[in-house]
């Protein structure tokens, strides 16, 4: 049933109905739904005893930031990026998952599928500074996973190769979709200076990026601190204004809707947060592409 | 499409869907039919937010990500499934907003550029469908939101309204005065 305020604006519903209306590509559409139906989600951990070493550090990570910043903090972090106040919870998560495998392998493996839906993230968000370092860890895994195919074998390496192919493919589509092309350079630099794949390219990357830290006046070893510093980075923290929201955000709205009259586009004033009410999204269940 | 566009009931069948999808773990066949029956709403409304095909497919996927990592928590009150779904696309692209302060939330240009191969974009007018756009952009956020979600997205009164933490009264209101605002540009423009 029609509100009978609304009488009038019928020719205008239709024009915007039609003048807004756009049409999404059936391709990209099915590639995303592909990629999302076979993210990884959290599943529970096994209950086994915390054994291996290095579980020390991260516990405390997690412990620390979770204290200051709320029990939601866990749930919240699953799509934080580097920079985002709950990504060291984040990692400390997954190293604990790390630690408490029983398939390593397998753990890695989702850890660094999980690095390159981060990349096209935050690609795609315009988070170019982050790219450096999620490239760093997703190399980081891979090189891990080189010396466990030791033991595993040709269909490690398999699984390995189709990471790397993941990464390339990300690679690949810089250019596409990151117009401006010294951005696009920049970025594909990033992504790059972490893959010791070919060793001709190796020494010049690390040359540039040696150059790189002396502008910066830093030394590498700087890069893995900054990594650290990302998550306790409390004042990126973005608020949160209703918690009836799936994301745990919302508008901060009026409840009548007045004070929005004489108020333009507030897209940015920081009022949206992402919906991050979820759980790590690093499965252990050893299935890969 | 609810049967009653203007009306406050929920999507029955979408409501089945997200509840066989909430399962935990996650009944991802189910989310995978959620996601073909929500899929151009929210693009819909992503795009017409951003304005970039390319951006808008990337924040949309986000969304879902943020969706399948959330559904198994989901409870249906208020707007329901899709209420809950589109108050995670405003958050995201009101996040993407918060970090590209340079971003235009509707572009005309942009809208060409990207799609001229789209047959809805060649059979309406360019510039008319420019001149609202640009109508459009230029409305308060909230009364753009309303204005998208119930029209792009076709989304009913009480969705919107828990989609944007209003009530259905704060919604019809600023739907009227969005409506009015359009109409005035509109003729002046």
């Amino acid at each position: 049933m029609r509100d009978r305020e609304m009488d009038g604006f019928e020719d205008l519903e239709r024009t915007l109905r039609d003048g807004l209306a756009v049409t999404p590509d059936p391709a990209a559409r099915s590639r995303s739904k592909a990629r999302i139906l076979e993210a990884t989600l959290p599943s529970h951990a096994p209950r086994r005893p915390l054994r291996r070493r290095g579980l020390v550090a991260p516990l405390a990570a997690a412990f620390v930031v979770i204290s200051a910043t709320g029990a939601a903090a866990v749930p919240a972090s699953a799509h934080a990026l580097p920079g985002d106040a709950l990504y060291g919870v984040r990692m400390a998560t997954e190293s604990i998952r790390i630690a408490v495998a029983r398939d390593e392998a397998s753990i890695r493996l989702a850890i660094a599928r999980a690095r390159t839906v981060d990349l096209e993230r935050a690609i795609g968000k315009g988070r170019h500074e982050a790219v450096d370092e999620l490239s760093r860890r997703f190399f980081e895994q891979l090189a891990t996973l080189r010396t466990l195919s030791a033991n595993d074998g040709a269909d490690l390496i398999t699984k390995i190769e189709a990471q790397q192919a993941r990464l390339d493919a990300i690679a690949d589509r810089i250019a596409d979709r990151i117009g401006e092309k010294a951005r696009a350079d920049e970025v594909l630099r990033r992504i790059r200076r972490h893959d010791h794949r070919g060793k001709g390219s190796r020494h010049v990357d690390r040359q540039d990026d040696e150059r790189e830290d002396r502008r910066n006046g830093r030394s590498g070893r700087d890069d893995d601190r900054e990594g650290a510093r990302d998550g306790n980075d409390t004042n990126d923290r973005r608020g949160r204004d209703d918690s009836s929201s799936p994301s745990g955000r919302s508008s901060g709205s009026s409840t009548d809707g007045r004070e929005d009259d004489d108020r333009r586009d507030s897209s940015g004033s920081g009022s949206g947060d992402r919906s991050d009410d979820s759980d790590d999204d690093v499965d252990d269940d050893g299935d890969d592409d | 499409m609810p049967d009653d566009p203007h009306g406050t009931s929920r999507d029955a069948p979408l409501e089945a869907l997200a509840a066989r999808a909430a399962s935990d773990p996650v009944d991802r066949e189910a989310f995978g039919e959620l996601y073909d029956a929500t899929y151009d709403r929210v693009y819909g409304y992503v795009r017409n937010r951003v304005g970039d095909a390319h951006l808008a497919e990337d924040i949309t996927e986000g969304v879902f990500l943020d969706a399948l990592a959330a559904i198994s928590r989901y409870r249906p009150r208020g707007g329901g499934i899709l209420a809950w779904l589109f108050r995670i696309a405003r958050n995201d692209v009101l996040d993407h907003a918060r970090r590209r302060r340079d971003v235009v939330p509707i572009d005309a240009a942009r809208h060409r550029r990207n799609h001229d191969d789209d047959p809805v974009e060649r059979a309406v007018a360019t510039e008319e469908r420019a001149r609202l756009r640009n109508a459009v952009a230029a409305l308060p956020e909230r009364q753009r939101d309303v204005i998208l979600l119930r029209f792009t997205s076709g989304l009913t009164v009480t969705e919107t309204a828990a989609a944007l933490g209003l009530s259905d009264a704060a919604t019809k209101s600023l739907q009227f005065r969005a409506m009015k605002n359009l109409q005035e540009m509109l003729r002046d423009a």
